[in-house]
């Protein structure tokens, strides 16, 4: 089977891929000495520095992970996170919207948003911040028709198909359900961001006394 | 030991090489806009090739050395003036303690980097200097440099030997670029083919920044406007969003986009982005993969003896 690769001068991307297959050559790229390696929601881009490697030898190392030669450990995926979540107001800013485009009640859509299999595709936008998919297939939610100017450090959007998690405040344009306790990126911390593509993740409900507490009066 | 802001002006920050192999976590690669100009300012105050040094946008701005230390200005060409009086940008300049030298506003081009031989001492986030502004971490605090600012630095060796970049080594800045693009992973929807993106000239607008660059010209058909799935998008990459005028990935970009992807500038030509400014006009030259490649080991060839270990991103 071969699969689409586009080439520019000094990155190449292996497109058309299903998710999961995605962040499994991801990582299995890791032992081939890219300079960077991007999963995309349908695709995997790797750049090179073209003072190490050339452009041929590129394509043929992309060739090369793409037949599975240069490892066998793909299916190892990462542990599944368990981030702890608050579905109440004021965080919850457009649970009444999303709920209702899912065909749900508002006090029904946490049940719904916990209960998926929801898993990292990509790291995008801004340091961290996470593209979740799941397997369910719900009516395309709409970006917010006027993009909120601040957003909470830890908001969880739903926006298309996919969850969407914020690690810094800041304007943002997705109908946000709810909020998170744990802090997805650290730029001080030896490992700066906490999920990577491939990574179930879980959903724990808790009280907003109980974010208050573990945000340390953050939230 | 140190060195004071005076006057920021528009966007001043502690630049040095990019961010390494962190765009998987969504970190975009920053650094100097213009790679090849820190490296040659670098040069000139006797560090290597991408040390920290300050970035100046458009100017004007002025800093005061509080030790003696040599200095060294290179980027968009303006007036440099110590205490006052004009000195060479391109040389090696000495100052003493309580000098102050300023940049005046440039004439063509973006950006002027000011390099100090006494190191800048800030600690390194991520393995690197450089700011990251939009994100909101490394260099000064996480931020664009603020009128009294005391940059700290540590104690460098300031019996720097006086150097001159060799007049055939400094780059030309004028208001018109060219930039050599090969085709992007989205190109194919460009009813016009690459010719779209050339022979027109680009103008620059003044919605730019490190992060992108908003061009206005002629606006661009594509032949289908659905969106694309997100993927990687690198500094360099030409979007064309709804309203037809291209989106010039910048530096400090973002690492993944959603709409088409039709151009990519080449890596040898990259660093020029930086020295777009406003109403800076641009020509995009389509060039096959493998001409980026030559271009590139080329370019890199011509400074490779003044500029030892030069990378270009």
């Amino acid at each position: 089977m071969s699969q689409p690769i586009f080439c520019a001068d000094d990155w190449l991307m292996i497109q058309a891929l299903p998710p999961d297959r995605v962040a499994a050559l991801a990582m299995a790229a890791e032992a081939q000495g890219w300079d960077d390696i991007v999963p995309g929601l349908d695709s995997l881009s790797l750049s090179w520095n073209p003072q190490q490697r050339t452009l041929d030898a590129a394509k043929t190392t992309a060739l090369a992970l793409l037949e599975g030669n240069s490892e066998d450990t793909a299916s190892a995926s990462p542990s599944a996170a368990t981030l702890h979540i608050c579905y109440e107001q004021p965080w919850a800013h457009d649970a009444d919207i999303v709920a209702e485009l899912l065909g749900l009640t508002t006090d029904a859509l946490p049940a719904w948003h916990m209960a998926q299999d929801w898993r990292v595709a990509m790291l995008g936008f801004q340091p961290g911040f996470a593209y979740l998919v799941c397997d369910a297939t719900t009516p395309d939610i709409p970006r917010l028709s006027d993009p909120r100017a601040h957003v909470e450090a830890g908001s969880v959007g739903l926006l298309g198909q996919h969850c969407g998690l914020y690690p810094h405040a800041g304007p943002g344009g997705w109908p946000i359900i709810g909020r998170i306790a744990e802090t997805l990126f650290d730029a001080h911390a030896p490992s700066p961001a906490l999920l990577k593509a491939g990574q179930p993740v879980r959903f724990e409900r808790i009280d907003s006394s109980e974010l208050t507490r573990r945000t340390g009066g953050a939230a | 030991m140190s060195i004071t802001v005076i006057k920021a002006g528009l966007q001043s920050s502690i630049q040095a090489g990019p961010f390494r192999s962190l765009r998987r976590l969504a970190v975009p690669s920053g650094g100097a806009a213009d790679t090849l100009s820190l490296a040659l300012a670098n040069r000139l105050v006797g560090k290597p090739y991408d040390a920290a040094a300050i970035e100046i946008t458009l100017g004007p701005a002025e800093f005061r050395a509080d030790h003696a230390m040599a200095v060294a200005v290179t980027g968009a060409p303006c007036q440099v003036e110590i205490n006052g009086e004009e000195a060479e940008p391109h040389h090696t300049l000495q100052l003493k303690a309580g000098d102050t030298i300023s940049i005046g506003r440039v004439w063509a081009g973006c950006r002027v980097y000011l390099a100090l031989s006494a190191p800048i001492a800030l600690a390194p986030v991520l393995g690197s200097q450089s700011t990251l502004i939009g994100a909101g971490f490394g260099g000064m605090e996480g931020r664009a440099l603020a009128d009294g600012d005391v940059i700290p630095t540590d104690h460098g060796d300031t019996i720097v030997a006086d150097l001159v970049t060799p007049a055939e080594l400094q780059p030309f800045f004028g208001h018109g670029f060219v930039l050599r693009v090969v085709a992007g992973p989205e190109s194919e929807r460009l009813a016009l083919g690459m010719a779209a993106l050339a022979r027109k000239r680009w103008r620059v607008s003044s919605r730019s920044s490190r992060m992108g660059l908003k061009l206005q010209g002629t606006a661009i058909d594509l032949n289908s406007a659905a969106p694309i799935r997100s993927g990687a998008v690198f500094p360099g990459i030409i979007q064309c969003p709804p309203d037809g005028m291209p989106y010039l990935i910048g530096c400090e970009g973002q690492t993944t986009g959603g709409y088409p992807r039709i151009g990519q500038v080449i890596r040898a030509d990259r660093h020029l982005i930086g020295q777009l400014a406003p109403n800076a006009t641009m020509l995009l030259v389509p060039v096959q993969p493998e001409q980026g490649e030559q271009i590139h080991a080329e370019k890199i060839g011509l400074w490779a003896e003044w500029l030892p270990g030069l990378a270009l991103a």
